[in-house]
C-alpha cells in the first residue's frame, strides 16, 4: 500500500513538473549526478545529459522499440494528457531493496574527518533509520546530509537511491567496525552490511580527510528576507581526485534556498592567513524566520574513482552545521508601501506609454526597480484608490528570480486610466524598502508622472461604455474613505451568536406556550364545572364536613357539649347541602332527616339527629337547654349517620 | 375558644414556612442584584475601554487604541466599537481584522452607512469581493441579526395567542383578532427566509492572516492548494482538530483556526483573532 501510495505521488510530481515544460519536451529524468532531457529535435528525439559536461546523444533504438505503440489517426492531433502520462518515468518501488555501507575514505588519520555512507535503493521518504547508530567506541558519528537520487535500470526504469550521510571523528588508531544494523524502507526491515575504518597515526603519508564543504557566512547584520549570496567552497585536494561539485543546496528549518544557483569556479580562498585553492559555488537564500537559524550546505562531490583511473564517481558530501545569527526587521521607523522589499534598492524615473491622453484611455506606466536586494521575490506596490483614476492591479515581472537577480533590476507594470481631464499627474505610489546595510528603511515612492489629458471627442460617457462604467463606479467610489469614530458604543448585544441559535432563545418559547396550555386546562376544567356544578358543591360540602366534623370532635374531646352540637349540626348540615344545593346553613332538622332512608328516620339515627339539632337549638338560643352530658354520649351515633350521609357525597 | 390562642403548632409551622420563603426570595433577589451589579460593572468598564480607545486613535497610538477597543468589545459586544476597533486595526495595517471587527459591526446594526462604507472602502483598497449573499442572507441582512428571531417569535405568539386566547378568555367574537392572527401568521411566515439566512450567514467568516495557506488535508505538511489573503470572506463547513474547512468563492480547503474568524461568534472569542492574526501578518 505504501509503495503503490508513494509511487502514486512520485508519478504524479512528475507529470506536474512534466506539465510546465514545453510540449516538445517531453521527458526528464535524472541519472546518477545529473540530469537527463529528452527533447523533440529535428532528426528525432534526443537526450541531453548533464554530469558535469553536457553531451547530446540520439536517443537508442531500443528505447524507441520499448515506448508504447499509440494507434493515433493522421488527422487528429496527439492527446497532450496521454503523451505525459506515456512519458512519465517508471520508478522502480519493486525490486528488492538493497542497501550499501562505506566509509570514505576507508583508511583515514585519528583526530580526520571521515564519512560514514549508506546507500538504500529506496525513496527518501520511505527510509527510517535509527536514531543512532551502533558506532564502536572512539568513533564520534554525528548526522549529516542526505539526498535522493535516481538511476536507470537496465528495464528502462528508474531506481531511487537515497544516500545518508554520517560525520565521523575518529579518536585513536585501529580498526573499527560499524556492525551491521537495520533500517526501514517502504515499512519493511533492510539490513545495512558492516563496514569498516582503519584509522592510522596523524602525518601517514597518502592519508586524506573525507572532502567536505565550508560556508562562508556574511559576519555582519542579517535581516529575515534579506537575500544572500552565501559562497560554498569544496577544498581541492590538489591531486586531481575532486573534478567538482553540482546542487549544491543549503538546508535550514526557515531558509528559503533558491532553485538555481550561480555556476562553480575555481579560486584562491583565504582563511586567516592560509590561502587554498578550491571549487566556489554560490548559492543564494533567504532567511525566513528571526533567531539563530541552523544551516548545512549539502552538494554531490565529482571525483576519480580511485581504482578505475579515468571513470567518475558522486558522492553525497555536506558541511559542518554553522549558525546564522537572523535579525527581525525593525518596527521603528518603518515607512508607508512597505511590503517585503529588502535589499539596496532604487527607483528608476517610471517610464509612461505616453505622455498626452484622452480621458477613458488606458495608460501605462513602468516602473524599474534595481539594486541588490530581493528583487525576485518584491510584489509591485499598490496605487492608492484616486478620484481622478480608475487603477489596476499592478503586473509583477514574471521574469524567473533568478535572472532578475543576475541582470540587477524588476519591472513592475501599472494600467491606469484618466477618468476626466482634471487628472494632471499619476497618482503617487507609496513604496519602500528595508536598507540591511544601513539598517534602516528607505522611501522609494513612485513619483506622480505629469500627464495631459484630453476630453473624449465624443464625450466621455458615448466613447467607452466600460470607462463609463468606469467612471460610475469610482463616482459612487468617490465617497469612499476610512470613517471616524463612531461616538457611542451603539447597538450591544450579549453575543455575536444569533438569539435563535441560543438555548436560552429556544427556552423562551416555552413560556408563552406553558401560558397557553395553562390557560386552555383552566377554561376546559372551568366549563366541566359549569356543566357538572353538583361536583363542585360535594367538594365543598366534603371540605365543610370535615372542617365541622373536627370542631364536633375536638369539642367532645373537651367536653364541650354546646360546641358538640353546634359542630355536629353543622355537620350534618354540611353533608346534607349538595342534594338541595343549598345553603348548608339554612337546613333545619327535618331537611336533614329528609335525606335519611325511612327505616334510619324512624329509628335510632332520627333520634340522634333530632337531639343534636335540639341541643344546637338550646345551645345557640339559650337558655332551656338539655343535659350537655347526654349529647356528648351521642357522639357514637353521629359519626354513624355521619358515616352514612358521607357515603353519599 | 382555640382561635383565641396565638401560638399553635399550626402557627408555628406556618411561620416557619413564611421564614423560608422570606429567605429564598432574599437570596434570588441577593442573586438578582450581584449579576445586575456584574452587568453594570461590565458595562461602565467597556465604556471606558471604549472612551480611552477612542482618545488612543485620535492620538496617533492606533495599536493601543485597538487593544482598547478590543477589550471594550469583549466586555460588552457592539456595533461602535466593533466599527472603532475596524478602524484601529486597519490603522494598524491588519485588513483581515479591521474587515472581520465591521462585519461583525454591521451583524449587529446594518444600518450603519460608516460600516459599510468602510467595508466598500477596505475591499477596494486591498481588491477583495464582497461575499457572494443568496436571496435570504440579503434579506436576513436588512435587519439587526437578532430582530428576526424576536419578531419571528412575537408574530408567531401574537397569531397563535389570538387564534386561541379569545376563547378561552371568553372574549366577545371581533375582526381584529383574525386579523392579528392572519398578519402574525403572515410575518412569521416571511421571517423564514430571513432566518435561514442568518443561520447560513452566521457560518461565514473572514480570513486573518496574509496569504493563508489553504491545504488540501487538516495537516500542517499537507499540500497548499492556494494563498488566501487577508480579508476574503468564506463559510466555514467543517472543523477537525485545529483546522476549518473553508470555501471561498474560488476555492476550498483547510486553514489553521486560528486564520479564520467567524463573524458570528461567542462574545468570549472576541479579539482572539487579532492576537492570532498579528502573529501572521
Amino acid at each position: 500500500m505504501m509503495r503503490k501510495a508513494l509511487s502514486a505521488t512520485l508519478i504524479g510530481g512528475i507529470i506536474l513538473s512534466a506539465l510546465t515544460l514545453t510540449p516538445d519536451a517531453v521527458r526528464a529524468q535524472a541519472p546518477p549526478g545529473g540530469s537527463t532531457l529528452i527533447i523533440q529535435g529535428a532528426n528525432g528525439p534526443l537526450r541531453i545529459t548533464s554530469t558535469g559536461s553536457i553531451k547530446v546523444t540520439p536517443v537508442n533504438q531500443q528505447e524507441q522499440s520499448q515506448a508504447p505503440a499509440q494507434p493515433a489517426s493522421p488527422d487528429t492531433p496527439p492527446d497532450l494528457f496521454n503523451s505525459l502520462i506515456s512519458s512519465a518515468a517508471s520508478i522502480d518501488m519493486d525490486s528488492p531493496v538493497t542497501a550499501r555501507a562505506e566509509f570514505d575514505p576507508p583508511v583515514v588519520a585519528a583526530g580526520g574527518r571521515a564519512i560514514f555512507r549508506i546507500v538504500l535503493t529506496a525513496l527518501d521518504e520511505s527510509v527510517k533509520q535509527p536514531d543512532q547508530l551502533p558506532a564502536p567506541g572512539g568513533l564520534t558519528v554525528t548526522p549529516g546530509g542526505r539526498a535522493q537520487n535516481y538511476q536507470p535500470t537496465g528495464t528502462g526504469r528508474l531506481q531511487p537511491q537515497t544516500t545518508l550521510n554520517y560525520r565521523v571523528i575518529p579518536s585513536t588508531n585501529g580498526i573499527y567496525s560499524m556492525p551491521s544494523f537495520t533500517v526501514l524502507a517502504y515499512g519493511k526491515p533492510v539490513i545495512v552490511p558492516e563496514a569498516q575504518l582503519v584509522v592510522v597515526a596523524p602525518g601517514t603519508p597518502g592519508v586524506k580527510d573525507a572532502p567536505h564543504l565550508i560556508m562562508d557566512l556574511p559576519t555582519n547584520n542579517v535581516y529575515v528576507g534579506e537575500m544572500l549570496r552565501i559562497p560554498v567552497v569544496l577544498p581541492d585536494p590538489g591531486d586531481g581526485s575532486v573534478v567538482g561539485f553540482y546542487q549544491t543546496h543549503i538546508k535550514g528549518d526557515a531558509i528559503f534556498s533558491e532553485a538555481a544557483s550561480f555556476g562553480v569556479r575555481r579560486d584562491i580562498v583565504h582563511d586567516g592567513g592560509h590561502d587554498y585553492a578550491a571549487f566556489v559555488q554560490d548559492v543564494t537564500i533567504t532567511p525566513m524566520r528571526e533567531g539563530p537559524q541552523t544551516l548545512v550546505a549539502q552538494a554531490n562531490c565529482n571525483r576519480i574513482h580511485s581504482n578505475q583511473p579515468g571513470a567518475f564517481t558522486s558522492t553525497l558530501i555536506d558541511s559542518d552545521p554553522q549558525v546564522l545569527d537572523v535579525k527581525s526587521l525593525p518596527e521603528d521607523g518603518r515607512l508607508a508601501g512597505f511590503n517585503g522589499a529588502v535589499g539596496a534598492l532604487q527607483v528608476d524615473t517610471p517610464q509612461l506609454s505616453t505622455n498626452v491622453i484622452k480621458a477613458g484611455d488606458p495608460l501605462k506606466m513602468a516602473v524599474i526597480v534595481r539594486g541588490e536586494g530581493n528583487l525576485g521575490h518584491i510584489t509591485p506596490p499598490q496605487i492608492p484608490l484616486q478620484h481622478d483614476w480608475q487603477t489596476f492591479p499592478p503586473i509583477a515581472d514574471m521574469t524567473q528570480p533568478f535572472v532578475m537577480q543576475q541582470r540587477g533590476f524588476t519591472v513592475f507594470e501599472y494600467t491606469m486610466i484618466p477618468l476626466n481631464e482634471r487628472a494632471a499627474a499619476t497618482p503617487a505610489i507609496p513604496f519602500s524598502c528595508f536598507d540591511p546595510k544601513r539598517g534602516a528603511y528607505v522611501d522609494l515612492t513612485i513619483p506622480p508622472m505629469p500627464v495631459t489629458v484630453k476630453p473624449s471627442e465624443s464625450g466621455w460617457k458615448t466613447a467607452n461604455a466600460n470607462a463609463a462604467a468606469a467612471e460610475d463606479a469610482m463616482n459612487q467610489d468617490g465617497a469612499l474613505a476610512l470613517t471616524g469614530l463612531a461616538e457611542g458604543p451603539g447597538i450591544s448585544a450579549g453575543s455575536l451568536r444569533a438569539a435563535q441559535q441560543q438555548w436560552w432563545f429556544a427556552g423562551l418559547q416555552f413560556v408563552p406556550a406553558g401560558l397557553l396550555v395553562g390557560l386552555w386546562s383552566w377554561d376546559r376544567r372551568r366549563r366541566r364545572l359549569e356543566r357538572h356544578p353538583e361536583i363542585l358543591r360535594r367538594k365543598r360540602a366534603r371540605r365543610g364536613v370535615k372542617r365541622e366534623s373536627g370542631l364536633a370532635r375536638k369539642a367532645a374531646e373537651e367536653r364541650d357539649a354546646s360546641g358538640f352540637a353546634t359542630g355536629a349540626a353543622n355537620a350534618l348540615r354540611e353533608a346534607c347541602a349538595p342534594g338541595d344545593a343549598a345553603n348548608p346553613e339554612a337546613l333545619v332538622c327535618a331537611d336533614v332527616l329528609s335525606k335519611l332512608p325511612d327505616e334510619e328516620r324512624r329509628g335510632r339515627e332520627g333520634e340522634v339527629v333530632r337531639k343534636i339539632f335540639a341541643a344546637a337549638d338550646a345551645a345557640r338560643f339559650g337558655a332551656n337547654g338539655r343535659n350537655g352530658v347526654d349529647v356528648l354520649e351521642l357522639r357514637r351515633d353521629w359519626e354513624q349517620v355521619m358515616d352514612l350521609l358521607k357515603a353519599r357525597l | 375558644m382555640n382561635c383565641g390562642l396565638p401560638i399553635t403548632d399550626c402557627g408555628l409551622k406556618e411561620a416557619g414556612a413564611r421564614m423560608r420563603a422570606l429567605h429564598h426570595f432574599s437570596r434570588f433577589f441577593r442573586m438578582l442584584a450581584f449579576v445586575s451589579i456584574l452587568c453594570c460593572a461590565s458595562g461602565t468598564r467597556g465604556e471606558d475601554m471604549f472612551q480611552q480607545g477612542a482618545k488612543a486613535y485620535v492620538a496617533g497610538a492606533f495599536a493601543k487604541s485597538a487593544d482598547y477597543f478590543r477589550q471594550a468589545v469583549a466586555a460588552e459586544p457592539s456595533a461602535g466599537g466593533l466599527q472603532n476597533l475596524g478602524n484601529a486595526e486597519w490603522q494598524c495595517g491588519r485588513t483581515g481584522a479591521a474587515i472581520l471587527a465591521w462585519e461583525r459591526s454591521q451583524w449587529l446594526d446594518p444600518f450603519s452607512a460608516n460600516t459599510r462604507g468602510n467595508l466598500r472602502y477596505a475591499r477596494k483598497a486591498a481588491q477583495l469581493e464582497a461575499p457572494e449573499l443568496a436571496w435570504y442572507e440579503i434579506c436576513s441582512a436588512w435587519l439587526p441579526v437578532n430582530a428576526w428571531a424576536w419578531l419571528a417569535c412575537l408574530s408567531l405568539w401574537a397569531a397563535v395567542g389570538m387564534m386561541f386566547l379569545p376563547g378561552i378568555l371568553r372574549w366577545p367574537r371581533a375582526d381584529w383578532h383574525q386579523g392579528v392572527a392572519a398578519a402574525g401568521f403572515a410575518i412569521f411566515l416571511l421571517t423564514i427566509p430571513a432566518l435561514a439566512g442568518t443561520h447560513t450567514r452566521s457560518r461565514m467568516g473572514i480570513v486573518l492572516a496574509k496569504d493563508t495557506p489553504l491545504r488540501l488535508t487538516p495537516t500542517k505538511e499537507a499540500q497548499v492548494l492556494a494563498k488566501i489573503p487577508a480579508g476574503e470572506s468564506a463559510r466555514l463547513e467543517r472543523e477537525r482538530g485545529n483546522y476549518v474547512f473553508i470555501r471561498t468563492s474560488g476555492a476550498a480547503g483547510w486553514v489553521e483556526s486560528g486564520q479564520f474568524g467567524l463573524i458570528a461568534c461567542d462574545r468570549g472569542e472576541l479579539g482572539k483573532e487579532s492576537s492570532t492574526t498579528n502573529k501572521h501578518e
